[in-house]
C-alpha cells in the first residue's frame, strides 16, 4: 500500500508527519531533515518518497496548496478512476494552525530566495504545533487496517 | 487510457476541450453559443464541484474523457495528479491536460459573473462568446493531446 500525506505544502509539518509516522519520533533538529524547506522540490508538485514503513508501505509527503479538500477528493477519485482502491493508496491530510500562512511564505520564498530567514519563521510557526502534527500521526496509524504502532 | 483536462472550474474550457476530443463539437465548425449551453456541465457547476473528476464520455478509441475544476492551481495539478498515478504504476494510462493558457479575458469575467456571482443572464452570453472566440486555441490544444495520445498507443 501506499500512504500519501498532505498538506498545504509537503516540505514542512507534512514532512515532519511522515517522520514521526515511520520512526516514531523527530529529531532534535528536526529542521534539517532531508526535503525540509526545499522549495525547488516542493515547486515540483509531486508526492515526495520518504521511506517504507514497517509493513512496506511506501510513505510520501505532498503538498497540494491552498484547498487541501479539493485535492484530497480529486485524488481519491483519481485512484477509483485508475481502477485502484484505498488498499492501494490512502491520503491522510494534516493540517495546523497558519498553514495558508506557510504557503505564501514558501511562495515568497521562490521570489525573493531569503531561504534561513523564511525557514527560521516557518520553524516558527510550526515547533508549538508539533503536538498537534504528532496527534494527527497517532489518530491516523489507529485507523490503519493492521495497526502498525 | 484515461485523459482529464483541466481549467479553473472545469466548466468551460475544459468542458469545450473534452467536447472537441469526443466529437461532441465539430473542430472544423465555430460552435454557436447554443451548441456550448447544451454540453454537459458547460456553465452548469457549482463550488461542490472543484476537484471532481467529472466523466464526459469515451472517444472512438475507447480513451475516457474526464473534465475538472481545480480553481488556480496550474500545471502544478497535473503533476499531482501524475505523480499519484505513477505511484499507482499507472502513469502511462492517464493524460492530464491543462486548458487555462487557452482562455480569454472574456470567459473569465463571464465565468466569474455566472458561476460566482450566479448571475446567469450576464455572465453565460459573455463566457459562451469568449469561448467562442477561443475556440480555434482549444481546438489546437485538442489535436495536440490526440496526437501525443496517438504516440503514447503506437509506443504501447
Amino acid at each position: 500500500m501506499n500512504i500519501v500525506f498532505v498538506g498545504t505544502t509537503g516540505i514542512h509539518h507534512v514532512l515532519l508527519a511522515t517522520h514521526y509516522y515511520l520512526y516514531n519520533r523527530l529529531p532534535e533538529n528536526w529542521e534539517d531533515i532531508k526535503y525540509f524547506g526545499n522549495v525547488k522540490v516542493e515547486q515540483e508538485g509531486l508526492p515526495i518518497y520518504i521511506d517504507n514503513d514497517n509493513k512496506q508501505n511506501r510513505i510520501f509527503a505532498l503538498g497540494v496548496g491552498a484547498d487541501l479538500a479539493m485535492a484530497k477528493k480529486s485524488i481519491d477519485q483519481l485512484v477509483l478512476i485508475l481502477g485502484k482502491s484505498q488498499k492501494d493508496l490512502l491520503v491522510r491530510p494534516i493540517r495546523i494552525k497558519g498553514e495558508k500562512l506557510i504557503l505564501w511564505l514558501n511562495r515568497w520564498i521562490t521570489k525573493k530566495k531569503p531561504v534561513k530567514l523564511n525557514n527560521q519563521m516557518i520553524k516558527m510557526f510550526i515547533s508549538p504545533q508539533i503536538p498537534i502534527i504528532k496527534k494527527q500521526v497517532l489518530d491516523f496509524k489507529q485507523t490503519l487496517p493492521n495497526n502498525n504502532i | 487510457m484515461k485523459i482529464i483536462y483541466h481549467c479553473f472550474g472545469g466548466s468551460h474550457s475544459s468542458v469545450t476541450a473534452a467536447a472537441i476530443h469526443l466529437g461532441m463539437l465539430d473542430k472544423h465548425k465555430t460552435p454557436s453559443g447554443e451548441e456550448l449551453i447544451s454540453l454537459p456541465y458547460y456553465d452548469k457547476t457549482n463550488n461542490q464541484d472543484f476537484g471532481s473528476i467529472r466523466f464526459m464520455g469515451e472517444d472512438k478509441q475507447g480513451n475516457q474523457v474526464y473534465v475538472l475544476g481545480k480553481k488556480s492551481l496550474g500545471d502544478r495539478y497535473s503533476n499531482i495528479l501524475l505523480g499519484i498515478a505513477d505511484i499507482l504504476g499507472a502513469k502511462e494510462e492517464l493524460m492530464v491536460i491543462n486548458c487555462m493558457a487557452e482562455i480569454n479575458w472574456i470567459m473569465k469575467i463571464g465565468g466569474f459573473t455566472s458561476r460566482r456571482l450566479r448571475l446567469t443572464w450576464i455572465g453565460r452570453p459573455l463566457v459562451s462568446q469568449g469561448t467562442i472566440w477561443s475556440y480555434n486555441s482549444l481546438t489546437r490544444l485538442v489535436e495536440k493531446t490526440l496526437l501525443e495520445l496517438k504516440n503514447k498507443m503506437v509506443k504501447k
